[in-house]
Order: structure tokens, then sequence, then C-alpha cells
């Protein structure tokens, strides 16, 4: 076979690939005519080493083919995980557990929303001492008291003040509770599924 | 031999080679034609598969006034070499035990 005969027959053979991969092959066999005629060999020796043109096609399709299959969602890892999922409702002590752990969040859930709730109180009872006292304050001071009323309307301002701060404070200390409880959701989701990885490899 | 055993004793035998260095496509046939016999050692498609896998990379330089194409080994490509080797060590226990049986049978 001739240099020639065997690039024709590569290239027809690698019909159909991306031109890119085509180009990439034939740039390879190139450089190795190139390479093994300067030391001296002949098209006839090299043709002969190289096999047939369709083989090496048919053997890149494979090997590509093999790098897609590589590349695709592991079909066998999400089974798994569903077949755990379903398992653990199947078992007898499956239910149990899976209650269990939906027990849990829902414990978190409400705690995070009964501290949520108190501070929510404590602000609305600053808010509420801080209205008495201005309020209680003016009547002082119309009372004919203006020192004493002038002092209540002080406290009513410092009340107010902690009102907002508290207000403040429990936003702040809301979100980053939503923002741990997300953080837990995905870790113990996380090390479940990762479990369950390693038990596949083995 | 068997396909897959084949594929992985060629990707082995690639990787042995360019731990070593790397190289261009035909010093590597050369060097692999040490192992395989010549008529089978179509190293192209595998060389592409372990480049996509992550196992090589490659580069282009200029050599007598020609572009030539080097292929080096990757960190990934000496972690893979690394498994074979661990997995070989054992394989080859196996082997070596299966022929000195047969000899021993061959003796009686």
């Amino acid at each position: 076979m001739t240099r020639n005969e065997f690039m024709w027959g590569l290239a027809n053979a690698l019909a159909g690939l991306p031109q890119s991969e085509i180009t990439r092959i034939t740039e390879y066999y190139d450089e190795l005519f190139n390479e093994a005629l300067d030391e001296g060999k002949t098209e006839a020796e090299v043709c002969e080493s190289l096999g047939s043109p369709e083989e090496i096609a048919e053997r890149v399709r494979v090997e590509m083919a093999f790098v897609r299959a590589e590349q695709k969602p592991d079909a066998k890892s999400m089974n798994a995980v569903l077949l755990v999922i379903i398992g653990l409702f199947a078992l007898p002590i499956g239910i149990p557990i899976a209650f269990a752990l939906i027990s849990v969040m829902f414990g978190l859930a409400v705690a995070a929303l009964a501290v949520v709730v108190s501070f929510g109180a404590v602000v609305i009872a600053l808010g509420a001492a801080g209205l008495g006292c201005f309020i209680g304050g003016i009547a002082i001071i119309v009372g004919g008291g203006a020192w004493f009323g002038i002092g209540m309307i002080g406290a009513a301002l410092l009340l107010f003040g902690l009102c907002v701060l508290g207000g403040v404070g429990s936003f702040t200390l809301m979100r980053a509770m939503l923002r741990g409880i997300v953080r837990l959701c995905r870790s113990v989701y996380n090390g479940i599924s990762r479990h369950l990885k390693g038990r596949k490899q083995a | 031999m068997d396909a897959q055993l084949k594929r992985g004793l060629l990707d082995a035998c690639l990787l042995a080679i360019l731990t070593r260095g790397e190289s261009y496509g035909y010093k590597i046939s050369q060097s692999a034609e040490r192992f395989m016999p010549v008529s089978e050692s179509t190293l192209y498609p595998v060389l592409r598969r372990m480049e996509q896998q992550g196992y090589l990379e490659t580069r282009q330089q200029e050599h007598n006034g020609r572009l030539r194409k080097y292929y080096r080994i990757t960190p990934g490509g000496e972690d893979r070499l690394r498994v074979f080797r661990t997995e070989w060590g054992e394989i080859k226990r196996m082997v070596d035990y299966v022929m000195g049986e047969d000899r021993n049978d061959d003796a009686q």
C-alpha cells in the first residue's frame, strides 16, 4: 500500500466523525509517515506496521464510544440511591429511621421558630413599654411634673432604642438560623450519598 | 488476547513509557513495539482516549521544519499508573502461581 492509499482509506473510513477528530488523526499519521520516512523506512514498511486503515478507524470509534460512556451520569449510582430510599421505607427498621430523621428536622425547625417568636415577643414588649412610658411621660408633664415627665420620655426613648436593636438583631439571627438549617440538611444529604457511593465502589 | 485485558495492558504500557519523559508519536510506537507485536500497535486511538480522560496532555513544537506533537503524562496519569502497578502486583503473584503449578505437573 502506498502512503496516499493509506491516508485515503483512513479518510474514507473516518467519515461521519467530527472534523476536529479527523484532523487530529490525519495529522498524527502524517507525522508518523514523515518521521519514519526520514529514518529511511519505505512507505510499504510503514503501511504494513500500521495495519489497515479500516481497522484503525474502527478502533478510533470504539475508543470514542468508551469516553462518551464514561462521561454519562452514572445510571448505577442513581439507581443505588433510589433503591436505598425505597429499601429504607420497606425495611421494618427503615420507617422508624426515616421518621426519626424527619422528627429531628422538625424539632429543629420548631426550636428555631420558638426562638424567633420569643425574640419577637421581647421586641414587641420593649416597643409597647416604650410607648407606654412616652404617653405616661407626656401625661405627667401636662399634669405638672415636668422633670419626672421628661425622665419618663427619656426612658421611653431608651426602650424604643432597645426595641429597634432587638428587632435588627432578631432579624439577623433568624437569617443565620435559616442558613444553618439549610447547611445542615445539605451536609446530611451529602454524607448519605457519599456513603452510598463508597459502598457502590466496594 | 481478551479485549478488556488488552486495553488495560496497552494503557499501562503507554503510561509507563511516558512516565519516563515526554515523547512524540513515532518514538512512542517504536518504544511500544518492544512489548507488543508490531501489527497490533495501533496506538493513536488509545493515546487520544487517554488524552480525553486526562491522563496525558499534548503540545506541539517545531522540529526540523515540521510540527511535532509531544505527549506528556499528567498527575492524573501518574495516579493511574500507580493503580495499575498495585493491582498487577497481585495479578503477577497469581500468574506466577499458575505458571509454577503447570511446571510441577509436567515434571510428574
